[in-house]
């Protein structure tokens, strides 16, 4: 078996094919590190001044306990460092949101992408390794066997002692050895890159996501190889197991991914943001209709209507935050439907994997939202407890949305270094917290690799050189 | 001997397992996506029909200008299904407000947006993958394998020119690469019309025919290139694996790279630009607006609502809030005349800035699209050189799915808003006061001599329902005239054609160009 996988790794790095992609393979890799720097730092830039906005806002209303409560502070989630890794979609999607101690609405944009520009692909990992690798497999695997066959040495080297499990192991690993080899080295030249322009954060945490990352590619480039190996076991002519494995490949990398974001689009419905602002309109207006005629009047400090207005307040406020997170959670669950069904092909695999533990597209988005959600509980319980430590206030803690009336709950200064602060809600690198392994997508693969594994062995083993 | 050749090559092909499995391929997907998109069109169409009429609705049942915030909508494209483009992540909505000019949509068709982290799947992405990788697979042996089975050299020993060889192969070869097309195409067609109900314009039609000559085209370059390659190498695999490489640089990686190259050279405008003009210009009009409001003592006795400190020096509420609407909407104000007064002294100041402001910042954003629109012409001309692009372009073009179509659309909306808000001004509604926006009392019933009057007649409704909400609140008033609120003419752009020509003519420019290298290098091809 090591005889034979020698052999092959020798004949795959001296063939014409290897060269010309991993070329191609490794200029991807090269010129996804130079673009991703300066998206980064450019990235990073931005969500400093933003900060800085934040806090300067934040400072102005210390001044008065309820304003700091209302204030609409815009949450932004900093630029993801491993957007190089999986990007996702990072600058085209919401990254920021309106939010203050009562509720967070409000998505927003505030990243450099242009939206004119058409969506084509990003250079990513996801892209190269998913899209530009498997592709490279093919073409290195699909006369593994077939061509062989045809040339009439799979007969010969048949007729000496050796087992079937050893040329198929041996021309597995040889070939597994030759991808492996030019994606260590594009990795390398990447990080090498990277570390060099200085503008990403690769510390400990990141190498381990990366870790994480290459372990996973490995399985998927394995899955490639093996069903070249399987169809050029069933096929006589190399021609034959090419067309077959271009088409699979279009299957696995664009079909299916594509059609499973059409079945999501239609198992799962959302709301245009308008019906979502017409519900909420409908349904306070609702709220308001049902409460008493003194709620509806404007109060201050110890006004006969205080209580039933606050009451009121506070009511229409939690219908509004109950459509807005269902609103939310409408659209999350449209999107990782996508990524459920896109899992039917090992390529939506490793895009889901690696969105997850990069912590872009969809998951970034998701961390957004609990991130802010989580601000907002903090925000809240600072101004109930500074409100506490004032004798006078009525501690009617309200929303009274962007304007506020005096007197339900304290006015007093707080300082501002005590004021929960956004930016230190996230992690270096973009995260606010683990990411989490994603052991499922991970076994999903590992079992996708087992059977590819078992089907070609048994294609080979039925093999009859006679 | 040309049409021998020809013929000869058409039936070899159409015997291939190549030409079997790229007719599979290519209906199944064709179809699966004509029925799977097709259907989704007719629910875009509903919904817009729906949405449309429902806005229309709330403006016919306005009472008052406050009411007046229509959403106007744009009609899906019914040649989306070829090409979504832009279309599903830019977004096809806009509310019409009185301060603030739009630039972009509000709203993303699908509703989710978190739809733009997926690549959208429609015909383009067949087409671009499956109809490219088949032209290399059935030409990229066109040459190197008549050389390797020794037909070419038996061929020529027959005194058939090379050119004729290499003409007749590349031709049928086209032929064939067109069957699957056709056939995709036309199956299509019958589906959207037949299942779905679709109708086509004549432009329509058009553009149907140009996208599919654009497909045959690109198919037609690859197919060149495969032979180019088959011309390069002596053994049909060396072929293939070059074919293949320049397919993944002219297909993927060219147009995708072109977009981010274009970002390094022409740096894209920090965010940060647009929102410290608008908080700078925000923050300059309250200053302006506080300054008035100082010089301009309220009356005494008034409810505010916004006020968040009362300054003892001039015995005003200092209000940080940009809408001098609040105070008016409170009910209680409306029995106070003198605030009547003040506040149409303030909003005829305030309306000035604030449209001022309106302007100002659209022309910001207006700046910063227009920096943006060179990084996109830096990124088309950087992907000139990718049929995929080409391809791309004219699809968008004839679909009406990409930005230029949304910039015609906004600028639709832009005069649509302009009509509607100067109906308002001419009418004497909200010119220069608060007051008529959340009643329909006209410049010409807040004339001074009038009031008077008007608070009387409110304050003695007022003792007798004993609700002020009940007097002052907008179902008091019927409905505002229909013509005041023009509709928004449904808007769906005709197909670009003109706008195909260039990349029509790129696609077959380059692979006349290809096809002439080829032509050469097999004229000076040796045989043996």
């Amino acid at each position: 078996m090591l005889i034979i996988a020698k052999h092959q790794i020798a004949a795959g790095l001296k063939d014409s094919r290897f060269l010309f992609l991993a070329l191609i393979v490794l200029t991807a890799f090269l010129y996804n590190s130079f673009v991703y720097s300066e998206k980064y730092d450019a990235g990073m830039q931005d969500w400093r001044i933003a900060q800085g906005i934040a806090d300067n806002l934040l400072e102005e209303q210390a001044g008065n306990l309820q304003q700091l409560a209302n204030v609409a502070q815009e949450l932004v989630r900093p630029p993801a460092a491993l957007a190089f890794v999986s990007d996702s979609g990072e600058e085209r999607i919401p990254n920021s949101i309106e939010g203050n101690a009562f509720i967070v609405r409000n998505l927003r944009y505030l990243t450099r992408g242009n939206e004119m520009q058409s969506s084509l692909v990003a250079i990513d990992w996801n892209f190269i390794i998913g899209a530009l690798m498997s592709l490279a497999a093919v073409l290195l695997s699909f006369d593994a066997i077939s061509g062989e066959k045809r040339d009439g040495s799979l007969r010969q080297l048949l007729a000496n002692p050796v087992s079937r499990m050893a040329l198929f192991l041996g021309k597995f690993l040889g070939l597994l050895v030759v991808l492996l080899l030019t994606l260590v080295a594009g990795i390398m030249i990447n990080l090498a890159t990277g570390a060099s322009l200085g503008t990403l954060p690769l510390g400990p945490h990141l190498l381990q996501i990366i870790g994480w990352v290459f372990l996973l590619s490995v399985f998927y480039l394995a899955f490639v190889l093996l069903a070249g190996m399987a169809v050029s076991a069933m096929t006589a002519r190399p021609s034959v197991t090419l067309t077959l494995l271009l088409v699979g490949w279009v299957f696995m990398v664009v079909v299916i991914p594509g059609a499973a974001r059409i079945a999501a689009e239609q198992a799962f419905e959302t709301r245009p943001a308008h019906d979502v602002e017409r519900e909420i309109r409908t349904t306070l207006e609702a709220v308001e209709d049902s409460a008493p005629a003194e709620a509806r009047y404007s109060t201050s400090r110890g006004a006969p209507n205080m209580f039933p207005r606050c009451e009121l307040v506070n009511a229409r406020l939690a219908a509004e935050v109950r459509i807005r997170n269902a609103s939310i959670a409408e659209k999350l669950r449209q999107a990782r439907a996508v990524h459920d069904y896109a899992s039917l092909s090992p390529a939506g695999i490793l895009t889901a994997a690696m969105e997850n533990l990069c912590g872009t597209g969809v998951t970034g988005f998701n961390n957004l939202i609990e991130t802010a959600h989580r601000y907002r509980r903090q925000l809240n319980s600072f101004v109930v407890e500074r409100d506490k430590l004032d004798a006078e206030s009525p501690h009617i803690i309200n929303s009274w949305g962007h304007y506020s009336e005096a007197g339900t709950f304290s006015t007093q200064a707080v300082e501002f270094s005590s004021v929960p602060r956004w930016g230190a809600m996230w992690r270096e690198g973009g995260f606010a917290r683990d990411q989490g392994f994603p052991v499922l997508r991970m076994l999903l693969l590992l079992g996708a690799d087992f059977l590819m594994a078992v089907l070609a062995f048994i294609a080979l083993a039925r093999y009859d050189p006679r | 001997m040309f049409r021998t050749l020809f013929r000869h090559e058409v039936v070899n092909h159409l015997l291939t397992f190549r030409f079997a499995a790229a007719l599979a391929t290519t209906m199944v997907l064709v179809i699966t996506i004509s029925i799977f998109i097709g259907g989704d069109y007719q629910g875009r169409l509903d919904s817009f029909n729906v949405l449309s009429e429902r806005s229309a609705a709330a403006a016919r049942e306005a009472r008052v200008p406050a009411m007046i915030q229509p959403v106007v909508y744009r009609l899906p494209s019914n040649l989306g299904i070829f090409a979504q483009g832009e279309g599903s992540r830019i977004g096809n909505s806009v509310k019409i407000l009185r301060w603030s000019v739009p630039v972009k949509a509000d709203d993303i068709s699908t509703g989710n947006e978190l739809m733009a982290v997926f690549r959208p799947f429609d015909m383009l992405s067949v087409f671009t993958l499956i109809i490219s990788l088949f032209g290399i697979l059935i030409s990229h042996d066109a040459i190197s394998g008549d050389r390797e089975r020794g037909v070419l050299k038996l061929i020529c020993a027959n005194g058939v020119g090379k050119g004729i060889v290499l003409g007749s192969k590349y031709i049928a070869a086209v032929v064939i690469l067109s069957l699957p097309v056709l056939i995709g195409w036309i199956g299509s067609i019958l589906i959207l019309q037949f299942a779905f109900g679709n109708s086509f314009s004549p432009a329509e039609w058009a553009a149907l025919i140009l996208m599919l000559i654009a497909v045959v085209l690109y198919g037609a370059f690859f197919i060149a290139v495969g032979m180019l390659c088959s011309a390069l190498f002596r053994h049909s695999s060396s072929a293939l694996v070059l074919a293949l490489l320049i397919w993944t640089l002219a297909a993927l990686l060219v147009p995708g790279a072109a977009v981010t190259l274009s970002e390094l050279i022409e740096k894209p405008p920090s965010p940060m630009e647009v929102r410290s003009f608008e908080d700078d210009s925000l923050r300059a009009l309250l200053e302006k607006r506080n300054e008035y409001r100082r010089s301009h003592v309220r009356p005494e006795g008034m409810q505010c609502g916004t006020a968040v400190g009362y300054s003892e020096d001039i015995q005003v509420y200092e209000c940080t809030t940009l809408s001098p609407f609040t105070d008016m909407s409170r009910s209680e104000n409306f029995i106070n005349p003198d605030l009547w007064r003040w506040s149409i002294e303030i909003f005829k100041f305030t309306e000035e800035l604030r449209q001022d402001r309106a302007e100002a910042v659209f022309k910001q954003n207006a700046r910063i699209n227009e920096r943006k629109n060179e990084q996109k012409r830096l990124a088309d001309a950087l992907a000139t050189i990718s049929p995929a692009f080409q391809l791309k372009n004219v699809f968008s073009a004839c679909a009406n799915t990409d930005y230029k179509a949304q910039a015609l659309f906004l600028e639709r909306v832009r005069r649509h808003r302009t009509e509607l808000l100067d109906g308002f001004r001419a009418k004497g509604y909200f010119g220069t006061n608060a007051v008529s926006f959340f009643t329909q009392l006209t410049n010409d019933d807040l004339e001074p001599a009038r009031i008077e009057r008007r608070f009387n007649y409110y304050t003695s409704r007022i003792r007798e329902r004993g609700d002020v909400s009940k007097v002052l609140s907008a179902d008091n008033w019927k409905p505002l005239p229909a013509e005041l609120i023009p509709r928004f003419e449904d808007f769906s752009p005709s197909p670009r054609l003109d706008d195909c020509s260039l990349p029509l003519g790129c696609l077959f420019f380059m692979t006349a160009l290809v096809f002439a290298v080829t032509f050469v290098l097999v004229l000076r091809y040796d045989v043996r």
